[in-house]
């Protein structure tokens, strides 16, 4: 795993540290003002939807919702275009998602999309049962919901299951067995 | 006929009630003008279930279509119920702790203004309350009897199941019928069929549901293609909303004048207490309108606002309310429930949403501790991708993936719904705040869960998770009315009585201090009864009060 760096972003690599498995004494509002206070100091005019923060969003649903036999990538949808615009509804949820966005893109040299599937793997690993009020757990669990929401929505996303399209105008009449 | 007379009766409100006592009041001859708070819906465009994405929309939000509603004192989650706290296995690993507000859920009072009422978004269940449900004070000692018994309604819910087309099975449960279903009952889908076995060797008896939704074609509506979205609006009109049944036939009896999007603001009483005239917002405009015979059928938390709104000098505590009952003694729906996955199970996301159902299935307490068991998978959500994996299915990956497709099909869900004791803190009443667009005080709800629902939400959780259990189910979600209030059902807020000390209306409908004023919802319900479904017998008392109209 490349080394974490940046002494600003100091008390937000709590979170990457701990995603290899090291323990630190930060207290959990210690990493969460850290991470928010990391991310919103790398924001002006917050928006997710311009080509850094897009592109970190991009990767890590792809981690979420890779491609398969059945069914596309995330990305391949463009589902963090889609979360990219409800996100920006909400001021809040716009800074939770650049700061955590930009706290995976710094645990590490390189940015977390160019980190190895295991060094993603693990980094998610973590943010699944971190804290959920600190922002890595919370901003895993509001992204996978979303995520999960934006792109089996899609029709391409329910290729496999048994199920039409949509509900209409077929119905599902009988017999079920 | 118009806003400007001619009209014998005036009714408020489209849904249950109101299309119900329109109808009747038709057939009697007289002419009617109906005044719908909400908009009118499209099924075609509105209940868009034929293009992707239907999993994210639930039923539509229009201009208007929803009442601005605030909320009181709704409790709090204490310790001691912390057995009973939500949770789920794939959703957000939070809840609030202990000591917090019980809040409002999103959709709190959940509920349509619009032709037809909260009866578009239903799922159909056509419940006859239990007769002993009427008789509560006398067989346990508490809460109190109805002025009234099944006898009286037998023959009125028997025509309302005609008019909507109720397919149902031949077991009653008590409730005695002289008629049969109209339509024959639907087939069960296969997580139901799964509870009926597991129910059976815990001794619960699980049948068919009775739905006001066609299992054959009736009259001029088509069946059920069993698309199972009935909460999201039935594009094909299988479902007996009031839209299609009661007030289409009303219509055709060319005395129904139905004015969608007319908010009423205020109702004026004259010499002798009668409602002489109402003021109504149609168009941006306010108008007059004659009011010879009122039936208010606005629902359990509109009505009372509109009868508290109408306050003047002689009566400051609000039109019909000398018994000071108006928005007292309000009911929510004390609800449960739980699901899991069943390794093996296929297609449970197959069938008709509520198709089975199990009335009160352990010991209890005479009537008192009273609820239903219902097989929910579809009602909750688990019959789309999006539910399923959302809620069901924790972490990420192609494996989780794999997961949803190879366990799709297997989740099962039980809900229960059972009575509830109005607290004393619960009500509804103005808020002293906030208001509406018109500058208008807005509803406000408290509802406060006595010691005994909540031991009656744990009695409902024991028999839910034995099911499932019995059924093989690894339990991945609860929810209940412990951690917020959300409510389809509501009730008590102008109930009905013999004393006219302690009730609104007559055993009739008819208001005691205003001689051409019915209400003719489920704000006149004594009592909520044992978990059924409530729209049948708000259908049937309206029946009855349109009948006492025509008299």
């Amino acid at each position: 795993m490349p080394s974490v760096h940046g002494s600003a972003r100091h008390e937000v690599a709590a979170g990457g540290h701990a995603a290899r498995g090291l323990v630190l004494g930060a207290s959990r509002r210690s990493v969460l003002m850290a991470a928010l206070g990391a991310g919103l100091a790398s924001i002006c005019g917050p928006v997710v939807a311009e080509a850094r923060p897009m592109a970190s969003l991009a990767a890590v649903l792809d981690v979420l919702l890779p491609a398969d036999d059945f069914s596309p990538s995330a990305s391949a949808l463009g589902i963090e275009r889609d979360i990219a615009d409800f996100v920006a509804e909400s001021d809040m949820m716009t800074r939770l998602f650049l700061a955590a966005l930009d706290w995976m893109d710094h645990l590490a040299d390189l940015p977390f999309r160019d980190l190895t599937s295991a060094q993603q793997a693990e980094v998610m690993a973590f943010m699944e049962t971190a804290d959920f009020n600190a922002v890595p757990g919370r901003f895993y669990h509001i992204l996978r919901a979303l995520a999960v929401e934006f792109y089996y929505a899609r029709a391409e996303a329910i290729i496999g299951l048994p199920l039409n399209a949509t509900p209409q105008p077929e119905g599902y009449p009988p017999p079920w067995g | 006929m118009g806003l400007s007379g001619g009209h014998d009766a005036v009714v408020i409100g489209s849904g249950a009630g109101g299309a119900a006592a329109a109808w009747r009041l038709c057939q009697h001859g007289m002419r009617v003008l109906l005044l719908e708070a909400g908009p009118a819906f499209d099924p075609a465009r509105d209940y868009a279930l034929d293009s992707p994405g239907w999993e994210r929309r639930n039923f539509p939000v229009l201009p208007g279509s929803q009442a601005t509603i605030t909320y009181g004192n709704l409790g709090t989650l204490d310790a001691d119920t912390e057995d009973l706290a939500s949770w789920t296995r794939g959703g957000f690993p939070w809840r609030l702790p202990a000591g917090s507000p019980r809040p409002a859920s999103a959709n709190g009072y959940s509920h349509v203004l619009g032709v037809g009422g909260s009866t578009l978004h239903f799922v159909g269940e056509a419940h006859r309350l239990h007769p002993d449900a009427f008789r509560q004070r006398s067989l346990t000692g508490k809460n109190i009897d109805w002025p009234l018994g099944y006898t009286d309604l037998e023959p009125l819910y028997a025509e309302v199941e005609e008019v909507l087309g109720v397919a149902g099975a031949a077991t009653d449960d008590g409730r005695w019928r002289s008629t049969a279903y109209p339509l024959p009952p639907h087939p069960l889908g296969p997580g139901a069929l799964a509870l009926q076995a597991a129910g059976a060797r815990l001794h619960q008896h699980w049948q068919v549901n009775p739905h006001a939704v066609l299992s054959a074609p009736w009259q001029d509506r088509p069946a059920c293609n069993y698309c199972g979205q009935c909460s999201r609006g039935c594009p094909l009109g299988d479902k007996g909303s009031t839209d299609v049944t009661f007030l289409r036939q009303a219509a055709e009896t060319g005395r129904l004048t139905l004015l969608p999007d007319a908010i009423v603001t205020r109702l004026h009483a004259g010499a002798g207490g009668r409602i002489a005239r109402l003021d109504v917002i149609v168009a941006g405009r306010s108008e007059s309108v004659e009011t010879p015979i009122l039936v208010l059928a606005a629902g359990a938390v509109q009505t009372p606002r509109l009868l508290l709104l109408s306050a003047n000098a002689d009566m400051p505590d609000g039109l019909a309310n000398s018994s000071g009952q108006v928005g007292r003694n309000f009911m929510e729906t004390l609800s449960w429930r739980s699901a899991g996955m069943v390794p093996g199970l296929k297609g449970s996301h197959l069938g008709l949403p509520a198709d089975a159902i199990c009335w009160t299935p352990v010991p209890t307490n005479g009537r008192a501790s009273a609820f239903r068991l219902n097989h929910a998978t579809l009602e909750v959500g688990l019959n789309g991708p999006i539910g399923y994996a959302a809620r069901l299915l924790p972490g990420h990956g192609a494996g989780f993936k794999s997961a949803l497709r190879e366990g799709f099909g297997s989740a099962l869900a039980v809900g229960a719904v059972g009575q509830i004791i109005p607290d004393a803190r619960s009500g509804v009443d103005l808020d002293p705040e906030r208001r509406d667009a018109l500058g208008l005080p807005v509803a406000r709800i408290s509802s406060v869960l006595t010691e005994e629902s909540l031991s009656l939400l744990r009695q409902m959780a024991k028999a839910a998770r034995a099911v499932l259990a019995e059924a093989g189910a690894t339990l991945a979600e609860e929810a209940s009315s412990r951690d917020a209030f959300s409510a389809t059902h509501v009730f008590g807020t102008a109930r009905m009585g013999d004393d006219r000390g302690t009730s609104v209306v007559d055993p009739q409908g008819r208001a005691y201090d205003h001689p051409n004023l019915w209400i003719a919802d489920a704000s006149v319900f004594p009592t909520s009864g044992g978990g059924e479904s409530p729209s049948l017998t708000i259908m049937a008392l309206a029946l009855r009060a349109a009948d006492a109209v025509a008299r």
